[in-house]
């Protein structure tokens, strides 16, 4: 490396972004990660509360009152406003939480969180919009309703929540009143069952005042009590098919101990190295091995995937449960910590470079573990290598009973 | 006209007398893209199906220079990532890394790809590489494939979901190495760098590999008008406009015009509750360049016929009904965007990728800044015109059922 290389990338290397955790006057919790130097800021605004709270007959409430609270004359001139400056507004529903997120140029993000917060927390939620409403999402259920790729091991691993879940059916949809959209709303969205997370070239005083005068949630009195969120528990073990199709990929994971992120997050990156070595190998079925801390509902799991040579994923999973057990009877060597270390602090200085992946990153962790700041924290910067913690964490976890095998098949 | 236009200038030297094209932008910062572009693509494959993807995975599974294992694992210390994506006319590299690991990563993989000495004695780990992975591409890239057959005529455009990997192992090494010497050749390759690299020292290592030259091939011409119907699993609205005019002139207006044209479809659409989606974007293949408008929607219960509705809207953007309020917000958005791309490496490096003709981005910031609403108006009503139009309707009530189109620019 050139001398000038060395000291453009002394210069160019960022701080690892450290989250600031409060809570306002209001009840709403704030996780405020400053990173000066960043050209856009990013906010999430979680509602702890998503498609499993739908009433049966009701499934798709939560998700069509998302859509229904960004319609309307100020949200539309919100949107307007927002991509007018190159930025970004969407949201999303899941089963435990709905998001509203933001993106957009440091210098007109203020305003625009003004009015998102604004116009997502004081509804007008009309009975014209609805019907049209309706129509919207029934097309994104024709269209869209498949559901990410990750959705397909929440799935395999909660079969009970089929793909409807979310979306609702047309007619499950049909028994939605404007009533209803009230009523969710003022049960749901609440100052203490949601949290605002923002990153960016903000400051945490900054972005308290913005809430302080735009956000319109009921009042909080000390009388309200925050609804207990826990994960679901995961039924492990587990083996399963996923639907047939495009190319073979098995995928293998542990859950791990809860309020160990940091450590899940440092123990995949030590497994991701094994498996790169394997799938090095020039007989190696194996391809695009990747191991990582992965949240299923609430819920850590280091999960391995790769993809293997048509018709050998009963077999290639094998090395895969191989690579876990070995994990859980021997630390890695004075060489695997050195490269995950290594792999680590780049990696983590490669996610502190993006407002996006740091909220991303804050906001999942916000839906379950409002307040806990140690997890918040080690979410961007995982401890090294500790095998004396570590161990018995992975005797613990990396067992048969606690372990999930899915696989897909390929096809033409 | 008072806005702040800030893209740096790109350096562009070589791409003839055997030397590769090479694109510098250099922006500092802690992260830095190398894309190496080869000019061909499954379109040369010839009746075999498959010979490009045995030839890049040849370049990364059975080369003395190094071996993939070592180049995996290299990867993985420095956080960085490598992705293989084929296409019709294209195949490329796109190598992803902090800066500080960049200057060694770059160097080596160019001179695995521009100076490979390829190894017979591991073409089995070649041939298992592509019986389990068929060739990475992108959502839109893979959806235009389905549509380029039927636009040119052309039978090379052969569809990469087509490719058999049970054929594959009619391949023998010496097909596969005469491949590479013949299309893998550094003058038949576009290499783009942006980010924090020293740009003096990567021309230099990049200008020192030499041999072969472009390959050009003449254009199928696409066939417009045209207006199909297609048997589908849903419907769909699929329709564009083509043109060979030179693209460095128009490039800002056709940015302006899609995204003018965006807004006012999703608007109209989704207001009166048929469409979730509506993606209006330039096309800038080598094999047409023009306007492409995807409507993921049906027919509505009520009344509403896309076609008439669609061709309703364009036609007043056609006969030049453009509002300056829409104007103004989808030139603001389109400068802000280019503003923000030109201090990301991987967006930016993309760019100038598949940028070939338009221009550099100061000089696309700058026919921005110029653009108004008269000559935008004045592009439209040209490239707008219905002898340029081609129209797909993806019609679930026709025989026999196929596949349904894809689904460019989804939404979460």
């Amino acid at each position: 490396m050139s001398l000038t290389l060395a000291l453009v990338g002394l210069l160019s290397a960022a701080p690892l972004p450290r989250p600031v955790v409060t809570r306002l006057p209001d009840g709403l919790e704030l996780i405020v990660c400053p990173m000066p130097r960043s050209p856009v800021s990013v906010a999430r605004l979680v509602v702890r509360a998503g498609a499993e709270s739908d009433p049966a007959t009701k499934r798709g409430l939560a998700h069509l009152l998302e859509h229904m609270l960004l319609r309307g004359p100020k949200a539309s001139e919100f949107q307007l406003k927002a991509v007018a400056v190159g930025g970004y507004v969407n949201a999303y529903t899941s089963l435990d939480s709905t998001q509203f997120h933001l993106v957009a140029p440091a210098a007109e993000f203020p305003a625009l969180l003004a009015k998102m917060l604004s116009v997502v927390t004081n509804p007008h939620l009309a009975k014209v919009a609805l019907t049209k409403e309706l129509g919207v999402v029934g097309t994104e259920d024709v269209y869209f309703g498949g559901g990410k790729p990750g959705g397909l091991v929440e799935r395999a691993l909660f079969p009970q929540e089929n793909a409807s879940a979310i979306l609702g059916t047309a007619g499950t949809r049909l028994q939605i009143t404007r009533s209803d959209l009230f009523g969710s709303f003022q049960k749901y969205y609440s100052p203490q069952g949601s949290t605002l997370v923002v990153a960016g070239a903000v400051t945490p005083a900054e972005i308290g005042k913005i809430e302080g005068e735009s956000v319109f949630f009921p009042p909080w009195t000390p009388l309200d009590v925050e609804r207990p969120h826990t994960p679901p528990r995961l039924s492990l073990p587990i083996t399963t098919s996923l639907p047939r199709g495009g190319e073979e990929v098995v995928v293998v994971g542990h859950a791990f101990p809860p309020g160990h992120r940091g450590d899940c997050v440092a123990v995949a990156a030590w497994l991701e190295l094994r498996l790169v070595r394997l799938a090095g190998r020039l007989d190696s079925p194996l391809r695009s091995p990747a191991v990582t801390c992965y949240q299923i509902r609430g819920n850590d799991t280091v999960l391995a995937s790769a993809t293997v040579e048509r018709g050998t994923g009963a077999e290639q999973s094998g090395l895969i449960v191989e690579l876990f057990q070995s994990a859980a009877n021997k630390g890695p060597t004075a060489e695997e910590k050195k490269l995950v270390a290594r792999h680590s602090r780049l990696k983590a200085g490669l996610e502190a470079e993006s407002a996006g992946v740091v909220a991303e990153t804050l906001a999942e962790a916000a839906v379950w573990r409002q307040g806990n700041t140690t997890e918040v924290a080690t979410a961007l910067e995982p401890p090294p290598l500790d095998w004396k913690r570590l161990q018995p964490l992975l005797q613990q976890s990396f067992v048969e009973d606690n372990r999930f095998l899915l696989h897909r098949q390929g096809g033409l | 006209m008072g806005l702040l236009l800030s893209a740096l200038p790109v350096e562009v030297v070589g791409g003839t007398g055997g030397a590769p094209k090479v694109v510098l932008a250099p922006r500092g910062g802690a992260v830095a893209t190398l894309i190496v572009t080869f000019h061909t693509g499954t379109c040369d494959d010839g009746e075999g199906n498959g010979l490009t993807l045995l030839s890049q995975y040849a370049l990364l599974d059975a080369n003395r220079r190094k071996s993939n294992a070592a180049l995996q694992e290299q990867l993985f210390a420095s956080a960085a990532s490598l992705t293989v994506e084929t296409g019709q006319r294209e195949c490329s590299f796109t190598l992803e890394a902090a800066s500080s690991e960049f200057p060694a990563l770059a160097r080596d993989l160019l001179k695995m790809l521009l100076a490979p000495q390829l190894d017979a004695n591991r073409f089995g780990a070649v041939l298992r590489h592509a019986r389990t992975e068929s060739g990475h591409r992108n959502e839109t890239a893979w959806f235009l494939a389905t549509l380029a057959p039927v636009l040119t005529g052309d039978a090379s455009f052969m569809h990469p979901a087509t490719l058999n990997p049970t054929l594959l192992d009619l391949y023998e090494f010496d097909q596969v190495r005469k491949h590479v010497a013949k299309r893998f050749q550094p003058g038949n390759a576009t290499i783009v760098i942006a980010g924090g690299f020293d740009a003096k020292a990567l021309k230099r290592e990049v200008m020192a590999y030499s041999g072969g030259s472009r390959d050009l091939f003449t254009a199928s011409k696409v066939q417009v008008p045209i207006r199909k119907e297609i048997p589908s699993g849903v419907e769909a609205h699929v329709l564009g406009y083509s043109w060979d005019r030179p693209e460095a002139a128009t490039a800002a207006a056709e940015r302006v015009l899609a995204s003018a044209l965006e807004e006012k479809l999703t608007s109209r659409l989704r207001e009166a509750g048929v469409a979730y989606s509506v993606v209006v974007q330039p096309l800038q293949e080598s094999w047409i360049k023009g306007l492409l408008v995807v409507v993921p929607a049906h027919d509505d219960a009520s009344g509403l016929n896309l076609e008439p509705e669609l061709a309703k809207a364009i036609g007043a953007f056609a006969a030049g009904d453009l509002d300056e309020d829409t104007f103004a917000r989808a030139r603001s958005k389109e400068i802000a965007l280019q503003t923000l791309i030109d201090g990301e490496a991987g967006p930016l490096a993309r760019q100038l990728s598949n940028s070939e003709g338009t221009g550099s981005p100061d000089e696309l910031l700058k026919r921005l800044d110029e653009l108004t609403r008269h000559s935008l108006t004045a592009h439209a009503v040209q490239l707008l015109d219905l002898s340029r139009r081609f129209y797909f309707k993806f019609d679930p009530g026709l025989q026999p059922q196929a596949s349904p189109p894809g689904r460019p620019g989804s939404r979460p």
